[in-house]
């Protein structure tokens, strides 16, 4: 199992049921995640980044589903898994931490309740022995133990994220899923976060699937970035070559729209239009009607991941190795 | 299934709906007795001559059903839309006008709604005098508050929406952003009062009538029952005085609930996309868990 | 405990608009129909019973004001007059004769139909789309559609007169007095069971729908998708996380619902003469006794807002977000 990466996923497709028929959300999207490795999935809203995620361990909701490809964990695929190895798998390889802990934490039950549940779940444990666990959890990312009798409302959004944060490290998980962590929080207390994230990444040495459609915060953590753009991945590359040759021209319409890390930040405006409907997504390129560069060939073919240098793979046909 | 098709729901609703309108409008022209008059021996059981029997009047049980369709549908469907009417202004303005008027909107809402229909009903109609008239102001005065506060609070999450917001920028009176921009954006919501209230107004007539309150000499669904009831069609095993009239009550209400049920589908495209992710997945033999199903039919 | 402030301040409110219909709507009343009631009962009633009567009503031939004060004066001494129908038994006696049986026959019936419609509901959101989702509710919407009391009539002409197997009709065997012996109690229970029967058939379909779309609702949120990635059973995330948090606008729901279930437990009672409030307002009706059905419409609105202030006081027990407020 040693040679097996981390999390290798192959081809990965899933459709979401609508009225007007089942609509690929996510599109054959390929990448590897290794230990100790950072990868951060960027893209805008609707571009699939947090249907991937949850598509790992298929905790999407209906009316998902997933159509096609393979999710290697350790070697093992997750899409051939039954509910029983699910269950066991879950959590204990992959946590996960949501956007906006208000909603990922349940209103009605104590933050004790919501972290000794997982304990007591998976490792069978007393649930006075849970309860100790649960405290050291709180103090990990700094929170007083006594937080535990509390509800989630009674919580900042910053604490409640540090929560979620905590609820994630429960079981010493080798991969964190993060799903924009730090979205609905402030400047300062997102700040904070981050760093929090930061530090227990160094100490525990954990892997982490870091979403987010923000590109400051991505550079700050990932050493890999994937571009999603209307549910393919676009280009692939380390975070330092990204920044320094963005080839696609989505990835340097973010990355134009981004000054710098100190400097003003910037929503994903600088790209003209809005993404496509999924629904009735055009032939060929599905960004060719925002994209200032495209050929004829763009309008027909549909473009694919290519080696452009090493470690680089970009999906577009006007650009050359 | 197509988006454009009308949804099964909704067909079955609306065609149960047109019989009974039917039966309510040409109905009393076709009808082989008057309904009221007595044309044959009380209580006889279901026959060539009777479709549905006698009563213990010796009324035809055929013939009075239609009648009744005509005086309750239109009782219920007049008093269904006076409360939708009364309901969706008052919940409107309370929603969009806010503060002190919708303080005081609120809470005479609320208390209405605490305030049990029935005996309230029952009270005002022994003092009212006997009369359509008056069964619709009981059916009204007990009924308006719910579609209030549904349209109260449909309106506040509407007041947040760009044409609203517009709208009062552009300085549009607040009476006029109610009737002309917020009450025209929510018909389906409307339409899904109108329904229930007409579905509450039905039932209330019956009921109240049942219990021997307003005009028993006049031909209903509710007056049916009453007599039924009061000629002891239990004791006599005369089934046939009480089902036809029952099974009408039913089948207009579940055809409304159906109609309504559709427009939330239609609106809430959500609600119908999980059941078709349900009959995709049973059409490939796999039946919905708790995880992502993994279908795989493009190899 | 400001939520439970609230909530009382509106039942309170609530209690004062309902005793002051009930003053006025004698009044308003078109044709004088309250002189009529006191002409009409000249002949049935003593001269003091009937002057007795006109004081219980206010109708003290003063101005309003003073009316008003004088009827809530009797009011509040637990004066409703004296009924005409089991004359001549005061209004309050009467009542409590049916209080409690009501309670037993309302109270028991809207439990279970609440019980079994949520838990109905949050199986058919569960496995939404499924056999049980698509062939329950239309099943259950059609019987709710049937008015309680012509329900309760089919299941006693079915399972009384036909089978013959369930007592037809009172709340208790002719033959036994009241005790807490085993054969009364057995009595009752028996008794109870067609009358509760049709009430839960005809409102179980309404809470299972409304469960059924709150828990849709609920099964979208993230802390649902949370507790799945936590890998708990599905029992525990369906129940201690979905049904838990979906179960809270139906509490709210409950309440509100309650008057409007009670008014068609009312009619059940009639066609068992199950001898709660709703036999005492059908003689009301009959013999047109006045006093009898304001004493009814009092007592029953006070016991509706007594209950949904317990409903309130559970729903903050059950949403720890209120408590603070």
């Amino acid at each position: 199992m040693g040679s097996a990466p981390l999390l290798a996923v192959e081809e990965l497709v899933v459709a979401y049921q609508t009225p007007s028929g089942p609509v690929r959300a996510v599109d054959r999207v390929s990448f590897v995640l290794e230990r100790g490795e950072v990868l951060g999935l960027v893209g805008e809203s609707g571009s699939g980044k947090s249907t991937v995620a949850q598509a790992l361990a298929r905790i999407l909701a209906p009316p998902a589903m997933i159509t096609g490809g393979r999710v290697l964990f350790e070697g093992h695929d997750v899409l051939a898994m039954n509910e029983d190895e699910l269950r066991r798998f879950r959590w204990r390889k992959m946590s996960f931490v949501l956007q906006s802990a208000m909603n990922a934490l349940s209103p009605v039950l104590t933050i004790g309740d919501q972290i000794i549940d997982v304990l007591v779940t998976h490792e069978r444990t007393s649930k006075r022995v849970a309860r100790e666990r649960a405290a050291h959890l709180l103090e990990l990312v700094g929170i007083d133990p006594t937080r535990l009798a509390s509800h989630p409302h009674e919580l900042s959004g910053g604490m409640r994220q540090r929560v979620g944060i905590a609820l994630a490290l429960a079981l010493h998980p080798p991969l964190v899923v993060m799903d924009e962590p730090t979205t609905a929080l402030d400047v300062v207390v997102q700040h904070e976060v981050l760093s929090k994230i930061a530090e227990l990444k160094e100490k525990l040495g954990l892997s982490v699937l870091f979403i987010t459609h923000d590109m400051s915060i991505v550079s700050q953590f990932a050493t890999r970035i994937g571009v999603l753009y209307a549910g393919r991945l676009v280009e692939t590359a380390p975070t330092r070559e990204l920044f320094r040759a963005p080839r696609h021209p989505y990835t340097k319409g973010l990355l134009g729209s981004f000054v710098s890390i100190h400097g003003p930040r910037r929503k994903l405006v600088g790209i003209p239009g809005s993404p496509p409907d999924l629904r009735r997504l055009p032939a060929g390129c599905a960004f060719r009607a925002r994209c200032g560069e495209a050929a004829a060939q763009c309008a027909t073919e549909a473009p694919v991941l290519r080696v452009i240098a090493e470690d680089h793979h970009t999906a577009c046909h006007v650009v050359s190795p | 299934m197509g988006s454009t098709k009308i949804p099964r729901k909704a067909a079955v609703g609306l065609a149960i709906l047109g019989v009974f309108f039917l039966m309510a409008l040409v109905g009393p022209l076709v009808a082989p007795y008057d309904p009221s008059a007595f044309v044959d021996i009380p209580l006889q059981p279901p026959s060539r001559a009777h479709l549905l029997g006698t009563t213990g009047q010796g009324q035809d049980v055929w013939s009075q059903t239609i009648a009744g369709a005509r005086a309750s549908l239109l009782v219920g469907f007049v008093a269904g839309l006076a409360m939708t009417t009364i309901g969706a202004t008052v919940g409107a303005i309370a929603g969009t006008f806010g503060g002190l008027v919708d303080d005081v909107l609120s809470l005479l809402t609320n208390v209405s709604l605490v305030i049990p229909g029935l005996p309230l009903a029952v009270v005002l109609a022994a003092y009212l005098p006997a009369g359509t008239r008056a069964l619709l102001v009981v059916l009204v005065a007990t009924g308006w508050a719910w579609n209030a506060r549904v349209i109260r609070a449909q309106v506040l999450s509407l007041r947040n929406k760009d044409f609203v917001a517009a709208a009062i920028v552009t300085g549009e009176s607040r009476l006029h952003i109610v009737f002309r921009e917020i009450l025209p954006n929510m018909t389906s919501v409307l339409a899904s009062c109108f329904i229930s209230a007409t579905v509450y107004a039905i039932g209330a007539q019956v009921g109240l009538e049942f219990l021997g309150l307003g005009d028993m000499s006049v031909v209903t669904w509710g007056t049916n029952l009453y007599w039924a009831s009061n000629d002891a069609a239990l004791l006599t095993g005369a089934w046939w005085t009480l089902v036809p009239t029952g099974l009408s009550v039913a089948l207009v209400g579940t055809a409304l609930v159906l109609v309504s049920f559709s427009l939330d589908e239609i609106t809430n495209p959500r609600l119908r996309a999980v059941s078709d992710w349900t009959r995709a997945l049973a059409a490939r033999g796999i039946r919905p868990g708790a995880s992502t199903p993994v279908v795989r039919d493009h190899g | 405990m400001r939520y439970l402030l609230r909530q009382l301040g509106l039942y309170i409110l609530a209690a004062w608009a309902s005793l002051t219909l009930n003053f006025i709507v004698p009044r308003l009343a078109p044709g004088d129909p309250a002189s009529a009631m006191f002409a009409r009962y000249k002949g049935q009633l003593q001269p003091e019973a009937l002057a007795a009567l006109r004081e219980a009503f206010g109708f003290t031939g003063g101005p309003l004001h003073e009316q008003y004060a004088a009827y809530l004066a009797h009011l509040f001494r637990g004066d409703l007059g004296v009924s005409v129908a089991y004359f001549p038994a005061k209004v309050t006696d009467v009542l409590a004769m049916g209080l409690g049986w009501t309670a037993l026959l309302t109270g028991s019936s809207v439990v279970v139909a609440f019980a079994l419609g949520s838990l109905l509901g949050v199986i058919a959101a569960w496995r939404r789309g499924g056999a049980f989702d698509t062939t329950l509710p239309p099943l259950l919407v059609f019987l709710g559609a049937f008015p309680y009391f012509w329900l309760a009539m089919m299941l006693l002409y079915g399972f009384g007169f036909t089978l013959d197997v369930l007592p037809l009709r009172h709340a208790y065997a002719d033959t036994l007095a009241p005790s807490l012996s085993f054969s009364f109690v057995a009595s009752v229970a028996e008794h109870l069971l067609l009358p509760a029967t049709s009430i839960v058939l005809a409102s179980v379909g309404g809470w299972m729908l409304s469960m059924r779309s709150s828990m849709i609702g609920v099964l979208a949120e993230d802390y649902v998708t949370m507790a799945h990635a936590k890998g708990l059973s599905p029992l525990r995330i369906m129940f201690h996380y979905a049904a838990r948090n979906a179960l809270l606008p139906n509490v709210t729901g409950f309440g509100m619902a309650l008057g409007f279930v009670l008014g068609g437990s009312l009619l059940t009672e009639i066609v068992f003469s199950y001898p709660g409030q709703g036999y005492l307002l059908v003689q009301a009706v009959r013999s047109q006794d006045y006093p009898l059905m304001q004493g009814i419409f009092l007592t029953i609105t006070m016991a509706v807002l007594a209950a949904n202030f317990l409903v309130d006081v559970l729903y903050v027990w059950l949403d720890p977000r209120t408590r603070g407020r």
